[in-house]
């Protein structure tokens, strides 16, 4: 500290315990303030939340994206080898009749069932069409070279499967499974020695077609040909369920659509000032509904429409708060009753104004969503993208003042009785057992009707999280 | 009246009834500190509102190490002083010559009134005004002074002699004045 003389000690004992009385007006600005700062604590409170339902719709997207660009790859360069294959045996063979094609041109399965019905296809067709009567040869009568070369190439085909290898590598030496190379090789050799003994010249010309032809290609797309039997793999077959959920989040009363101003004061309508009972000196103040938070209840039914599509419904009891502060009353009899808006003022009979004190605001809605959902995964844990919209039917809004001296009443004055908001979220589940499944599901809704019937138009955003459990009916 | 320490935990949880019930046990006084430090009461109470909002929302971050209206008044101050340096900014302070203090001695304020001794410190450019309040009312010295503005203290000192010269001057024109209305 410093060290002052005589005249700072005259002006230090002169300060020293001055006071004077301030404006009555600072303190319910302070309070304002004071109110506004514990809501944007709330805020970023549910700035979490929002983030996390953010986050979890762009990754669903994200996934979808790669999904559907798999899928659609995967479909048109099936096609491509398809006619590769169908345009290798036309060549083969030019009068072969569609119906020896059947199994060439069947998509080709690695479920090992189906690759056994394949070769038991395959070798019944060989028996009917080369009839072993002595049991030494089963080509001995009606062996066509060119029939046999596309045999030849299907059982390559076959046993490139079992090896778990490319088609471009059927012809390559990486066949090490001695069964296989039997099956594979030792089959022309064996079961058809004419065609390993006596090649005809058209295979030599086919080869030579062959050789000319580009494997790389084919090899190319044949890789995503693997991966989509992979993903037929589906876990889940159940087709209906019946699951409860609850979600919890925050959002913005006014809708950011609204006036930045954090009170109104009757400056900002037209008041008439008899109404007011109060001496008081202070200014009537309402504050803008701030702080809003929801919870919803509900149960749902969902069915499956198709592998990757599903549709929900449900009904869910919204219930939504918000808080403002006001320092105006309504004074009746012994008690008094909070007054929260505009309305609240222009209709009741003795206001007065007082101290300022927190307003609670309660509205309650049952809703009906109906949602449409992308399977984007669908194994022990799923994904769905859900989209859709809610109705919204509002049943009643209960304003309470923050202390009993207060009367709480109903009101469902300016707000309207139907909104529509509409749904977008991603629900992230597991599955447990086969009847039972717990979801993780952020949403984004967002009100697409006006949800008041005043001048200001409010179409608030609402980021939730929620969790759902299933009973997977079948 | 609650204790002090029932209404720090009263604020502290954020309990409205507590929060108006410390406001007006030191309001009154911290706006006088407010006005000190201010060239008008519309700025003072700007401060004053301000400094509240600050010490119902970091009431939590007090350590009860100290006394509590020492807090306020340190963030009353801090307040005021933002605030000016705003006005610092747009007039910095330039050095000025010391002058002789000895003459100081023989002027008295008895005869002022507190409104007086007020808007005479309210009339000082603003750097003298924050130095003089500072180094003489609140007993910071010129060292404190030069880090919390972040000036010199050779600044400090010069600024703090001129208030006090045109202190003076204000006081012997009022005393002045005051002879010539007797």
């Amino acid at each position: 500290m410093g060290t002052p003389d005589k005249f700072d000690d005259q002006w230090r004992s002169a300060f020293e315990d001055a006071e004077m009385p301030p404006n009555p007006a600072i303190w319910d600005k302070v309070e304002l303030a004071v109110a506004n700062s514990a809501n944007s604590k709330f805020k970023r409170r549910i700035l979490f939340f929002k983030l996390m339902a953010a986050a979890s719709i762009a990754f669903a997207f994200t996934i979808a994206g790669v999904g559907i660009y798999r899928e659609l790859s995967v479909e048109g360069e099936n096609k491509v080898v398809n006619k590769t294959d169908n345009a290798l045996e036309k060549k083969a063979n030019p009068g072969l009749d569609e119906s020896n094609l059947n199994i060439a041109d069947r998509e080709v399965t690695s479920s090992p069932n189906e690759k056994e019905n394949y070769q038991t296809h395959l070798e019944s067709n060989d028996i009917s069409e080369s009839p072993d009567t002595n049991g030494k040869s089963r080509n001995t009568e009606g062996f066509d070279g060119k029939n046999g070369n596309i045999n030849t190439i299907k059982k390559e085909v076959l046993a490139t499967i079992d090896n778990g290898n490319t088609f471009g590598t059927a012809n390559s030496k990486s066949v090490n499974d001695a069964s296989d190379q039997k099956q594979a090789h030792g089959m022309v050799s064996s079961e058809f020695p004419a065609a390993a003994g006596n090649i005809p010249e058209k295979l030599d010309k086919l080869m030579t077609e062959l050789e000319s032809f580009s494997f790389n290609d084919s090899e190319i797309h044949m890789v995503p040909w693997y991966g989509a039997v992979a993903r037929n793999t589906r876990v889940s077959d159940n087709r209906i369920w019946a699951g409860l959920g609850m979600f919890g989040g925050g959002f913005n009363p006014t809708g950011g659509g609204v006036s930045s101003e954090s009170s109104v004061s009757p400056s900002s309508f037209s008041l008439n000032e008899d109404s007011f009972t109060s001496e008081s000196t202070q200014s009537p103040l309402i504050g803008k509904e701030e702080n809003g938070r929801t919870i919803n209840i509900g149960m749902n039914l969902g069915v499956r429409i198709a592998p990757k599509w599903i549709i929900q419904s449900g009904i869910v009891l919204i219930d939504r708060n918000t808080t403002n502060t006001s320092n105006v009353a309504e004074v009746s009899g012994r008690s008094l009753r909070a007054v929260n808006d505009f309305n609240g003022i222009s209709n009741a009979a003795n206001l007065s104004v007082i101290d300022a004190y927190e307003i609670d605001n309660s509205y309650r809605f049952i809703s009906v969503p109906i949602q449409a959902g992308y399977i984007i995964l669908d194994k022990k844990l799923s994904l769905t993208l859900l989209g859709g919209v809610s109705n919204d039917l509002f049943i009643r809004k209960t304003v309470d003042g923050e202390s009993v001296n207060f009367q709480e009443f109903n009101s469902s004055e300016g707000i309207n009785r139907y909104n529509l908001t509409g749904l977008l979220g991603t629900e992230f589940g597991y599955h447990l057992g086969n009847h039972y499944l717990i979801a993780l599901t952020p949403q984004i809704r967002q009100s697409i009707s006006a949800t008041t019937i005043s001048g200001e138009t409010v179409r608030p955003t609402f980021f939730e999280f929620g969790f759902r459990f299933k009973y997977l009916l079948k | 009246m609650s204790s002090e320490k029932a209404l720090i935990s009263g604020c502290k949880e954020g309990d409205r009834k507590y929060q108006r019930e410390l406001y007006d046990l030191y309001a009154p006084k911290m706006l006088m500190v407010c006005m000190r430090y201010s060239k008008s009461d519309q700025e003072a109470e700007d401060i004053l509102q301000e400094s509240f909002i600050k010490i119902f929302d970091h009431i939590k971050n007090f350590k009860e190490e100290s006394r509590l209206i020492y807090w306020i008044k340190r963030i009353v101050v801090n307040t005021a002083l933002n605030h000016g340096r705003r006005k610092l900014y747009m007039f910095p302070m330039v050095d000025v010559n010391e002058l002789d203090q000895s003459q100081d001695n023989e002027v008295s304020l008895s005869t002022l009134q507190l409104k007086e001794l007020l808007k005479m410190i309210q009339d000082l450019p603003s750097g003298c005004q924050i130095i003089f309040n500072l180094y003489a009312i609140e007993g910071y010295n010129h060292n404190e002074i030069a880090d919390m503005l972040e000036i010199s203290v050779g600044t400090s000192k010069s600024q703090y002699s001129r208030a006090r010269q045109l202190l003076r001057e204000m006081i012997e024109k009022e005393e002045l004045t005051y002879g010539n209305a007797r």
